[in-house]
């Protein structure tokens, strides 16, 4: 039998599932770690890709999600997703931090990681209809200018991979409306690319 | 240090309390009781509009000669439309802010608050309710006036041609007593009677018309207390 005092290690919480993990922490603690750490790698990346934020401050960003995530364990659902009830908190907390550091004038970038360049232009059917690569500089000026709306929405379908369900959850918005917005960052994205003239390597 | 253990020290370092579920869940329930007393509100108000511009009669604008438009707003049921709009936007408020609210499409929530209130509204107006709901606010609300108010109101110009009371005699043409307690000699010999009115002592009747001399009003068109009284005929009494 183990020890009580024995610490929960990631091992130990390999194959439970997340629904099973809340219940678990909410009874012992360290088993919130192991939810933690299911989760960091994916939504540190997250993080960047919706901010412009360096990586400790995606960590930053991170911890003070989760201790949020903590305080509202009791909330989950678990008619709702996990993972989507996870990324809601981490988005709205990403977004009013990352609101906070623009009023104080930081300048804007956006972290692109290979992923983004390589699925991204494919996902817009970019390449397919002008039948030209995209230019990696190009799609992160786009991005930048790019409403913040828009920007989640584009990287959560195409690069989180989420469904319309999904997003749904995430950004509390009807399915309807997250269709809407997908299209709309669509045409957006191509405006901003045509509008600002950016070049498209042959 | 692991960023988890960091996180857990965090949390227990700053003794970060859970939220009590039956919070989470008063929380919904909150935002329901809302969202059903708003459109139960709506529903109240609804009922008053369609009392009110059932009772309306907007054709008498065009026997206006002045202030017509202010006429025209003091007909309208503004404080009751400013109602309706205000409970549908608590409803709408209260809907998105219950758990799932997010998933409803706000034109499916604007809907079916507005659907729900005008089911409502025609139970209350049917039920009498809405009457007595403007009667009960024009007692209670210092310069709210109710339907039967500004009806008396209006049909006591006889300057500017409208007339009303309780006809008292019909031996040597129609005899009226209005509500000041005024007696006046009603010429109908070229008014249109609605068909609902019933040339009868004690009945209660409304008069478009003019004054000939000192009591004496020729009228051009007489009507039943309540309401219009539908199609009627060309009458030499």
């Amino acid at each position: 039998m183990r020890n009580t005092k024995e610490r929960i290690t990631l091992k130990d919480c390999q194959g439970v599932q997340d629904e099973e993990l809340v219940k678990k922490s909410l009874e012992n603690i360290d088993y919130f770690a192991c939810i933690y750490e299911r989760y960091e790698e994916k939504l540190i990346r997250y993080i960047l890709r919706i901010s412009s934020f360096s990586y400790a401050e995606a960590e930053e960003v991170l911890q003070e999600a989760f201790v949020k995530v903590w305080r509202n364990l009791n909330e989950f659902d678990e008619s709702l997703k996990f993972s989507s009830w996870v990324y809601r908190i981490v988005h709205n907390t990403t977004i009013t931090e990352w609101r906070k550091t623009q009023t104080k004038g930081k300048d804007q970038r956006v972290a692109i990681d290979d992923e983004l360049y390589k699925n991204l232009p494919s996902n817009l059917n970019i390449e397919k209809e002008i039948g030209k690569k995209f230019d990696q500089e190009g799609i992160k000026r786009v991005l930048q200018l790019m409403p913040e709306k828009y920007k989640s929405v584009l990287i959560l379908k195409f690069l989180e991979e989420k469904d319309y369900n999904e997003i749904s959850d995430i950004l509390k918005k009807p399915s309807g409306t997250v269709a809407t917005l997908i299209n709309r960052a669509k045409k957006s994205f191509n405006q901003i690319a045509e509008k600002e003239n950016i070049s498209f390597t042959i | 240090m692991e960023n988890s253990k960091k996180l857990l020290e965090k949390i227990q370092s700053e003794n970060v309390k859970q939220k009590n579920r039956l919070e989470f869940k008063a929380k919904n329930i909150f935002f329901w009781i809302l969202f059903f007393f708003s459109v139960l509100i709506g529903g109240l108000a609804m009922s008053v509009i369609i009392y009110i511009f059932s009772q309306a009669e907007f054709d008498l604008l065009e026997h206006i000669t002045h202030s017509r438009l202010e006429f025209f707003l003091g007909m309208l049921p503004i404080l009751w439309i400013v109602f309706s709009i205000l409970f549908l936007g608590i409803s709408i408020w209260g809907i998105r802010s219950t758990k799932k609210g997010y998933k409803y499409s706000p034109l499916v929530i604007v809907a079916s608050s507005l659907l729900f209130s005008a089911i409502l509204g025609v139970v209350f107006y049917y039920s009498g309710g809405a009457k007595n709901l403007d009667n009960i606010f024009a007692k209670n609300i210092p310069g709210y006036q109710s339907v039967e108010e500004k009806r008396l109101l209006v049909w006591s110009m006889p300057e500017d041609g409208f007339l009303s009371g309780t006809i008292f005699s019909i031996e040597n043409g129609i005899l009226l007593k209005d509500w000041n307690g005024k007696e006046w000699q009603i010429d109908t010999s070229n008014a249109f009677i609605r068909g609902r009115v019933s040339i009868q002592i004690g009945e209660q009747v409304k008069i478009i018309g003019s004054i000939e001399r000192n009591n004496i009003f020729r009228a051009t068109e007489v009507r039943p207390w309540n309401g219009q009284g539908g199609n009627g005929t060309m009458h030499n009494f």
